[in-house]
């Protein structure tokens, strides 16, 4: 296969197939995209830590509204710098492969802003901002549209939503797995 | 002294970088090469990145026929085309020659007919009597290699017919899956409509910055509708009114089945009108058929979106749910009014199956002129239109549900045609290669995305019943077909007056100690049937019980 050449060994590729949900191939097809995100750090270092900007570089997280967040939760030092295999666990996460239950845990954590394990109404009020983007919702509107979905989703009515009460809901859906996908 | 060493070492470095760097240009180049196996990913990533997943959606739906429609096309070639081929083209020699393997040399090919250039597209004259239709087979038996015989009425009908069952298997099980995934398992899904929104309301896909923004408007309106609609409070919309949207649709409805009966009428009574001067040279009557189907296919779809706006369904969903029912029907009037006509009227022909491979040949060509390179063409032209003179025309969008249902049309056809013409799965898979290009081009290069989100899974659901539908009823005419009609005396089972009776004489051959016979006729005993039938209703039973018990759960 020439993986000879690759900056990996096979026992490395090995594990990382093991630990995610892409093959030797895809890992390497992983690199290579990470590369190409800063070429003159990584040619040197594989497992180079990229700042955040470099990473949002990656056209679908750069025009996420969630951009952001997705680099912060799959960041191992928390603050949106990501190494090759932080974008790996990243990128194995947002595959086709990798299970519903997983994709659910990381959307809740990309939706928790404050980190305190709960969807509050600051944390919604911060997801619908981000997604209606420069259009505003008036006070009143933004009022009835958590209300609503607090409604819906806070089955134990504390005001805020559990991984829970969060992943009964997106089980519920049929598109969400589709939408949470990234193709590498 | 030292600066010299330095630049050294630099050199060195470099030269080390470079050739690293070379080596991960082959490595990745062979990697890629190697991705290529996932049948053409980048493009569908390209799409997935401007449209989203709804569009890709459809592409993939395309890729998975191409490839369903590449695999049959292997096992006709290999079953079918392959042995007739050798059987035209080489004679056994001697029956006691020496060489065992090889005995056997070039025959010479005839054909009465001299090629025309018209007869691509009429697939008549010299065609008609080519590997291409069902006609050009033999009734014989190959013997190349000198103990082996190889049947080619048994070779031809089992593959089809494997073929059929095949598709039918894979076909519904995929239905099952999508419908588990996006009905069954979502059930209760529909009242969490703020909260879906919300946490599944971006698609993570999107890759550009035009289709990013689009999203964000799209979303924003949306929120923006049912945050109107939830905070009016249900308003109560009189009986009056009510009845009279009622009035309406069943209006609207009656006036379509009027307009597809007519449809079918029309075609029919052209058909008879053009083809009963029977020695009139039927290839012309194909086409102007061909195209004047291709019209209608165009035209009435248009209508129908139009009629829909005036019907006031609830949800623009239920709109479009509907128009795209009134389009499928539209297609198999066609397609059956088609088959019902030739059936009819042409099985005294003297080959009438070649017959029928020719016509589905022609549509499935014309269908390619029409939909695939005139669409782009028309898709091309209005968005030059709207890039240079005037912008009120609006850039053409891409209609899911437009295209989804020509290409539900152009696989009924394939389905339709394969029994008669093996070779058809060659051209329906050349025809799916160069559309794909053609519509991945035009799509990213003319087209906008649509504006209103789409919802996928179940869509896509949608698509396979409906593609689910039409292999049902492909099968079941051909069914008709090889119990009822009486087979003409031309191709491989010229030999039969029904088809019928080839499965029949193959399972009389069998020997009476054969172990399948004894099975055979110990199921078909009618206690044994008796039986089956009966654990059948108990398994159903059962499971009927337990679907009800954990429903109450």
């Amino acid at each position: 296969m020439g993986q000879g050449n690759s900056q990996f060994s096979e026992e490395e590729l090995q594990d990382y197939e093991d630990l995610t949900y892409f093959t030797k191939k895809e890992v390497l097809y992983a690199h290579q995209k990470f590369k190409s995100l800063a070429p003159e750090k990584v040619g040197h270092n594989k497992n180079a830590k990229l700042p955040m900007s470099k990473i949002l570089q990656y056209p679908e997280l750069g025009v996420n509204p969630f951009g952001d967040r997705i680099c912060k939760v799959f960041s191992s030092s928390r603050d949106g710098d990501c190494t090759f295999e932080d974008f790996l666990d990243m990128m194995s996460v947002f595959s086709d492969n990798a299970p519903k239950a997983v994709k659910a845990e990381h959307a809740f954590r990309i939706f928790d802003f404050d980190g305190d394990d709960m969807i509050g109404t600051s944390d919604l009020q911060q997801v619908v901002d981000r997604l209606i983007g420069s259009n505003q919702l008036t006070e009143a509107e933004m009022q009835h549209l958590i209300q609503k979905i607090l409604e819906e989703a806070d089955l134990d009515d504390d005001g805020a939503l559990s991984f829970a009460e969060f992943e009964h809901i997106i089980d519920k859906s049929s598109d969400f797995a589709s939408a949470f996908r990234i193709r590498l | 002294m030292q600066v010299l060493k330095v630049r050294c070492r630099k050199v060195l470095l470099l030269i080390v970088v470079k050739s690293i760097s070379v080596g991960f240009q082959i490595n990745t180049s062979f990697k890629s090469f190697a991705y290529s196996f996932e049948l053409w990913y980048s493009s569908l990533k390209q799409i997935e990145g401007h449209f989203g997943s709804g569009v890709a959606t459809y592409f993939k739906y395309f890729r998975w026929m191409f490839i369903m429609n590449f695999l049959i096309s292997i096992v006709a070639l290999l079953f079918v085309v392959f042995p007739q081929l050798l059987f035209e083209n080489f004679t056994t020699l001697t029956a006691i020659s020496k060489n065992i393997w090889f005995n056997w040399e070039v025959k010479r090919s005839t054909n009465n007919d001299t090629f025309k250039i018209n007869d691509l597209f009429t697939a008549e004259g010299y065609f008609t009597d080519t590997i291409l239709f069902y006609g050009h087979y033999t009734n014989g038996t190959i013997k190349l290699i000198s103990t082996q015989e190889y049947s080619m009425p048994y070779a031809y009908f089992f593959t089809t017919v494997c073929v059929y069952i095949a598709s039918f298997i894979v076909l519904s099980l995929r239905m099952a899956k999508s419908y588990r995934k996006s009905f069954i398992e979502t059930q209760d899904g529909l009242k969490n409509n703020f909260a879906h929104k919300i946490f599944c309301g971006w698609d993570y896909s999107v890759a550009t910055e035009k289709a990013a923004n689009l999203k964000v408007s799209a979303l924003f309106h949306e929120l923006k509708e049912l945050l109107s609609e939830s905070l009016e409070t249900v308003q109560n919309t009189s009986c009056l009114q009510q009845f009279y949207t009622k009035v309406i649709q069943t209006i609207c409805n009656i006036i379509i089945i009027f307009l597809l009966g007519g449809t079918g009428c029309v075609l029919w009574l052209l058909l008879k009108e053009n083809t009963i001067p029977m020695n009139k040279s039927s290839a012309n009557v194909g086409i102007i058929i061909a195209i004047v189907i291709n019209i209608i296919m165009w035209l009435f779809p248009i209508a129908f979106s139009f009629i829909v706006h005036y019907e006031d369904y609830k949800h623009p969903r239920a709109a479009l749910y509907i128009t795209l029912l009134r389009t499928f029907l539209l297609k198999i009037v066609l397609v059956g009014t088609f088959l019902g006509f030739w059936l009819k009227h042409s099985t005294k022909q003297k080959c009438w199956e070649t017959a029928i491979g020719q016509h589905i040949f022609r549509l499935i060509l014309f269908d390619f002129f029409f939909s695939v390179v005139l669409a782009s063409f028309v898709n091309a032209v209005c968005y030059l239109i709207y890039k240079n003179v005037w912008k009120g025309i609006g850039t053409p969008t891409f209609d899911i549900a437009r295209y989804t249902l020509q290409l539900l049309y152009n696989q009924t056809l394939f389905w339709v045609g394969f029994y008669f013409s093996p070779l058809l799965a060659v051209v329906v898979v050349l025809k799916l290669w160069v559309s794909w290009y053609i519509y991945r081009t035009c799509t990213l290069k003319f087209c906008e995305p649509y504006s209103k989100s789409w919802k996928a899974a179940q869509t896509q659901t949608l698509f396979l019943i409906l593609s689910f539908l039409s292999l049902l009823l492909v099968i079941i005419t051909l069914g008709y077909i090889v119990v009822d009609v009486e087979a003409s005396k031309c191709g491989p089972l010229r030999n039969y007056s029904f088809m019928y009776e080839l499965i029949l004489k193959g399972i009389f051959q069998l020997e009476q100690h054969n172990v399948f016979w004894k099975v055979l006729m110990y199921v078909t005993k009618p206690g044994a049937v008796a039986l089956i039938l009966l654990a059948m209703c108990v398994a159903v039973y059962y499971l009927r019980a337990k679907t009800l018990a954990q429903k109450e759960l």
